[in-house]
């Protein structure tokens, strides 16, 4: 009974985006793009009002906050762009006056189910390319940071899109995602969360031959060489690391470091983890922020344990901060593992929070090995000063982002952002590449002879 | 209280247009840094039909 009134809901949803959609995508793509336009311009408009309601919703500081809008805006001007591009390829045909070129096509009725991590950014890195492309969007965002898709939606209706073009459904994954995943109307999904529900949604599209586009989990590393600038990398660290109490898909949870520089690597990040300050993100000088609920928490805790039990050494944090001001929060201090080995489930798997375990290694091909030892791929980076070594690494490091003499964080948006291996599926967001998520090829020939020509036999 | 900067105490499904109430089971939307509810969320477990 309830999955039938939850179905009924998103089959609402999905009858006005079909029904939407038809006609959205007869606007000529330029003028799709001024919807874009107005979307970018309203965020920027209210863009400290936005940062201010995410970081009450998500809990990050204020600044990342900010910078998280900033991205959205930079995507909706990027994306409006690409409505006077949507490029496609003309090509020589094989035969006489005959004409060949593909394009790009929209799909239909998307669906896209967005995480509580980057509940604005994200959700703009989807529908932004959907919509410019000529879909229409039923979108899930998560329960736990549901106001900045009331938020997005406002922006929308207030631009100027058709209703209908975009559908916002609140609920659970298990209720709103999954009648999205099973209903017959919607032809991509665009999903990004954690890998036990992609695989899951993955394993469901693909009985169904649904386009789906994953975006998972990762467990990236900083590679820390022995000619590296020490004070850059313990900055690099810190900052990706713990921005975001650690719950980035980017975020750094491993340091490989080479030998030789390890003890003052050590030094001096555990300085730097002095200096943080933990607590609400709306207090400008806070650096650290809550973790998202209890169930985080207890992940955080739970590998706390393990790390110990697998024998690597603490460092530093490795509790829960429950005194003053963090009494009533889910705040957890920043934590520091040293003397992990590549195989240890704190070094293999991810948490999801504030925790960092150092690995040291004896050379630069040992530090690409354990960069690549763990089933994820998404985010790495490398602090050295050897240009060799530079280039060498941005080859055989096997993640879908490569940072050197940065931190595992921070990607742009008009660049493709994804992982190989176990974080995704081949797809990107962000990027032209978005594109390939929202958008099918469509190959036309133009035949202008008059006669019928067979391609391939009346070639001669 | 922080959730003054909401206009609203539960959020509504925008669908064609329009903002549609959910009869039914809501979740509150916590504020991770203070414990404290900022808004209710639908689960739209139910019909949205107002």
């Amino acid at each position: 009974m309830f999955r039938c009134q939850r179905k009924e809901t998103v089959d609402e949803a999905v009858v006005a985006a079909k029904l939407a959609q038809k006609e959205w995508a007869m606007v000529p793509a330029p003028q799709r793009a001024e919807v874009l336009y107005r979307v970018g311009q309203i965020m920027k408009d209210r863009k400290e009002k936005l940062s201010q309601l995410l970081t009450l919703e998500n809990g990050k500081v204020i600044e990342e906050a900010r910078g998280e809008v900033q991205e959205g805006i930079d995507m909706a001007f990027y994306m409006a762009g690409e409505g006077r591009r949507l490029f496609g390829q003309t090509t020589p045909a094989e035969l006489q006056n005959k004409f060949a070129m593909s394009v790009r096509a929209p799909i239909g009725v998307v669906g896209i189910i967005t995480p509580w991590n980057f509940p604005i950014a994200i959700a703009t890195w989807k529908s932004f390319p959907a919509i410019v492309a000529g879909n229409a969007v039923v979108w899930k965002p998560a329960t736990e940071t549901p106001i900045m898709a009331y938020e997005l939606a406002k922006i929308y209706e207030e631009a100027g899109l058709p209703k209908g073009v975009i559908n916002v459904v609140f609920g659970s994954g298990s209720s709103v995602g999954d009648a999205m995943v099973h209903h017959k109307d919607i032809r991509v999904i665009s999903f990004t969360g954690s890998n036990e529900t992609g695989s899951h949604i993955a394993a469901e599209c693909g009985r169904q031959l649904k386009k789906v586009s994953l975006e998972m989990g990762g467990k990236n590393a900083v590679i820390v060489m022995d000619d590296a600038d020490i004070e850059l990398a313990v900055e690099g660290i810190i900052w990706s690391a713990f921005g975001t109490s650690g719950q980035r898909c980017t975020a750094c949870s491993r340091v490989i470091v080479h030998e030789d520089v390890k003890e003052t690597l050590e030094e001096r990040l555990l300085v730097a983890m002095e200096q943080l300050t933990i607590g609400n993100g709306l207090d400008e000088k806070v650096k650290v922020g809550p973790i998202i609920n209890q169930a985080g928490m207890e992940k955080i805790k739970k590998y706390i344990e393990i790390g110990k039990n697998e024998g690597a050494k603490l460092l530093a944090g490795g509790y829960v901060l429950t005194e003053g001001e963090h009494k009533e929060g889910n705040y957890f201090a920043p934590t520091l593992f040293t003397n992990a080995t590549a195989n240890m489930r704190i070094a293999q798997e991810e948490i999801f929070g504030p925790v960092v375990s150092l690995i040291p290694v004896r050379s630069f091909e040992e530090a690409i090995e354990v960069n690549n030892s763990v089933t994820y791929g998404l985010s790495s980076s490398i602090f050295t000063k050897d240009v060799n070594r530079v280039f060498q690494a941005q080859r055989d490091l096997d993640t879908g982002i490569v940072y050197v003499n940065a931190g595992t964080t921070g990607a742009e948006i008009h660049l493709p952002f994804g992982g190989s291996k176990g974080t995704g599926n081949g797809y990107r967001d962000s990027g032209v590449q978005a594109l390939d998520v929202f958008t099918e090829w469509k190959a036309i020939y133009v035949d202008y002879s008059g006669k019928l020509q067979r391609a391939q036999i009346d070639v001669e | 209280m922080a959730n003054t900067m909401m206009d609203v105490k539960s959020l509504k499904n925008f669908i064609n247009g329009e903002w549609k109430e959910v009869e039914g089971e809501t979740t509150a939307v916590i504020n991770p840094a203070t414990g404290e509810t900022v808004v209710h969320v639908p689960l739209s477990t139910k019909r949205n039909s107002r």
